[in-house]
């Protein structure tokens, strides 16, 4: 037995752009123990619901992460409909999953990148953007937004998009498909690359359960456990099964994510193909009263989010239970045994978002 | 196991476009939906006051005795909910963002109503 | 979208045999979030299975309270409570690891416990 050494990795690496403080114990080389650490950019955005009204409240939730905007405002609607008892129009249903569907394709390529960039394959994390692009300028062109949509309202969307321009969507995703196909061959089929994932980080079944691990992180270990399967939006009407990996290795959850952008591309397709003409919105009345919680699946994984009103126009608290916070429980779990050259590539595959971690 | 499975996508790109623009030479097109930045319309506005107290980010100043309207462009988020709630219509998104400023003097702009400027 | 949620009562004393409980019967902490309106103070303990039924708990709790922690019986829980010690000031027991109120720094002290109720300004 060697001598142990904390290493303090974080808040600021080179790999990871996001403030995650991680003390690590280390015997040697191996890692032993790790001991996680946030707050550093706590915003409190939660709190801003009592000042600000139930419907401006969207604008703020949707700012808590810039990846998933477009989901945490389709959870916290989706929560105040809960709230109001509302059904909204079939279209808006079918609208609101095109928008989330594009978000997972353009936030597993993006991780994908900086996958590659994490070992060092720069080119490839460049082609990843690059295919990324494509599909933001989708968004730009229907919601009129890069990253922030600002297209979901208590209700229904804002903005509808017509049958032309679908047909154009599910165009761009065909191009989009086959370059990504090229690209994700290269994480699932190059010997440097596999070298540096398989084996790595493994985190069983029963582990994974245990620590309540979320999204690509609990499916790479063989659960198959999917929100989307709950039917919210017009999931119910889709056809699709969770995509499952058993190994629970980097690799495993590297595949589960390179899956899931084909499925979502199909499911858009699918969306494209039986979404009913009609109204896009109802009318709200009155203000919430009760209490709701709401579940969602994010392309990092699960998102929960709780929210009570009293009757009045602010509501007393909501909540947002994100993805990532879910599965620092399971980082840990899986770090232990380790190299410590693995760590970033570790801490890197449960899609980590800090930002929204804190809100 | 395969090497070099990148190889195809690295020949594409060694003999095809580039994937960038030349920016300053050509410019990027925007959309028709792309939110820039809020316009108003001073014919039509009546100084109700909705966008301003709707405004999440609390960028917009109306005052009626006076037939102003202001907007802070740098606290602006262009979530476009001011021209949502408008009950006049009179509020607009443009297509091209704000361009950035070195200081925060002309971060305000204001839009007077017709009948102020005939009374100066 | 109409699906029913009920919110089963607790009290402190029970929670861990519940949580215990609710891990024979195959269910997973998803997370603990502590609410605060002018006359109450509550921390719901949301727990979900495989197959995605989910069941919720309340637990009422005043600011300085000391609960026992459900850490030892779910892992991840460790980090909703002290996530609740740092902004709402309620004491846990024996958490499995205890950051001592250095998990959010705030500028002011338990900053969720005050309730904001006057008008936007």
């Amino acid at each position: 037995m060697g001598e142990r050494t904390i290493i303090p990795f974080g808040p600021q690496h080179p790999v990871l752009p996001e403030p995650l403080h991680l003390d690590l114990i280390l015997e040697d080389e191996k890692v032993v123990g790790a001991v996680p650490s946030i707050g550093f950019v706590h915003r409190g955005l939660e709190k801003l619901v009592e000042k600000r009204d139930f419907h401006e409240m969207m604008y703020v939730i949707e700012r808590v992460c810039g990846i998933c905007s477009f989901i945490h405002g389709q959870g916290y609607v989706q929560t105040i409909e809960g709230i109001f008892d509302l059904e909204i129009p079939d279209r808006a249903k079918f609208l609101r999953t095109i928008w989330a569907e594009l978000s997972r394709v353009h936030s597993h390529l993006l991780w994908l990148g900086l996958m590659a960039d994490a070992y060092g394959f720069e080119s490839l994390f460049m082609h990843c953007w690059r295919v990324r692009e494509k599909i933001l300028d989708i968004f730009e062109e229907t919601t009129g937004g890069r990253v922030i949509f600002s297209v979901c309202k208590v209700g229904g969307v804002w903005k509808d998009i017509d049958n032309e321009t679908l047909k154009k969507i599910v165009e761009v995703l065909n191009v989009v498909e086959q370059e990504s196909k090229d690209l994700t061959n290269v994480f699932i089929k190059d010997f440097t690359v596999q070298k540096r994932t398989r084996g790595v980080g493994v985190l069983t079944y029963q582990e994974a359960i245990d620590v309540g691990a979320v999204g690509p992180t609990l499916r790479g270990s063989g659960v198959a456990m999917d929100l989307r399967k709950l039917g919210y939006a017009a999931y119910g009407e889709l056809d699709f099964e969770p995509i499952v990996e058993k190994d629970g290795d980097c690799y495993a959850r590297t595949l589960v994510r390179a899956r899931e952008i084909y499925q979502s591309i199909d499911l858009i397709r699918q969306c494209v193909s039986k979404i009913p003409d009609g109204e896009i919105d109802v009318k709200v009345k009155g203000f919430p009263k009760g209490e709701y919680v709401s579940r969602l699946e994010q392309p990092r994984g699960q998102v929960v989010y709780y929210a009570r009103a009293n009757g009045t126009k602010y509501l007393e608290r909501f909540r947002v239970r994100t993805p990532t916070f879910a599965n620092i429980p399971a980082l840990l779990k899986m770090l232990p045994g380790c190299d410590l050259a693995d760590v970033p590539l570790l801490a890197l595959t449960i899609d980590p978002c800090i930002s929204c971690t804190e809100r | 196991m395969a090497f070099n499975v990148i190889g195809k996508t690295v020949m594409k790109s060694l003999f095809g476009k580039p994937a960038t623009a030349m920016y300053p030479v050509i410019k990027n097109e925007f959309y028709p939906n792309t939110r820039g930045n809020i316009q108003v319309d001073m014919e039509k506005c009546i100084y109700c006051g909705i966008c301003g107290r709707r405004c999440p980010a609390g960028a917009i100043e109306v005052s009626k005795p006076d037939k102003k309207w202001e907007i802070d462009r740098t606290r602006c988020i262009v979530c476009n909910f001011c021209v949502q709630v408008c009950p006049k219509n009179c509020l607009s998104t443009e297509r091209h963002y704000t361009s950035p400023m070195t200081d925060k003097s002309n971060r305000i702009s204001t839009f007077f109503g017709q009948t102020v400027q005939e009374d100066a | 979208m109409a699906e029913v949620q009920t919110f089963q009562p607790v009290t402190a004393s029970e929670i861990v045999d519940a949580a215990k409980n609710m891990l024979n019967e195959g269910y997973r902490l998803i997370q603990l979030c502590c609410t605060k309106t002018p006359s109450e103070m509550d921390i719901i303990y949301t727990f979900e299975k495989t197959d995605l039924q989910s069941q919720n708990f309340k637990l009422p709790v005043n600011i300085g309270d000391t609960l026992p922690s459900i850490s030892s019986v779910f892992f991840a829980a460790f980090l909703y409570e002290n996530e609740i010690h740092d902004l709402y000031g309620v004491n846990f027991t024996d958490m499995a690891v205890d950051f001592k109120g250095t998990f959010y720094e705030t500028s002011v002290k338990q900053a969720f416990s005050i309730t904001v109720a006057e008008d936007k300004e």
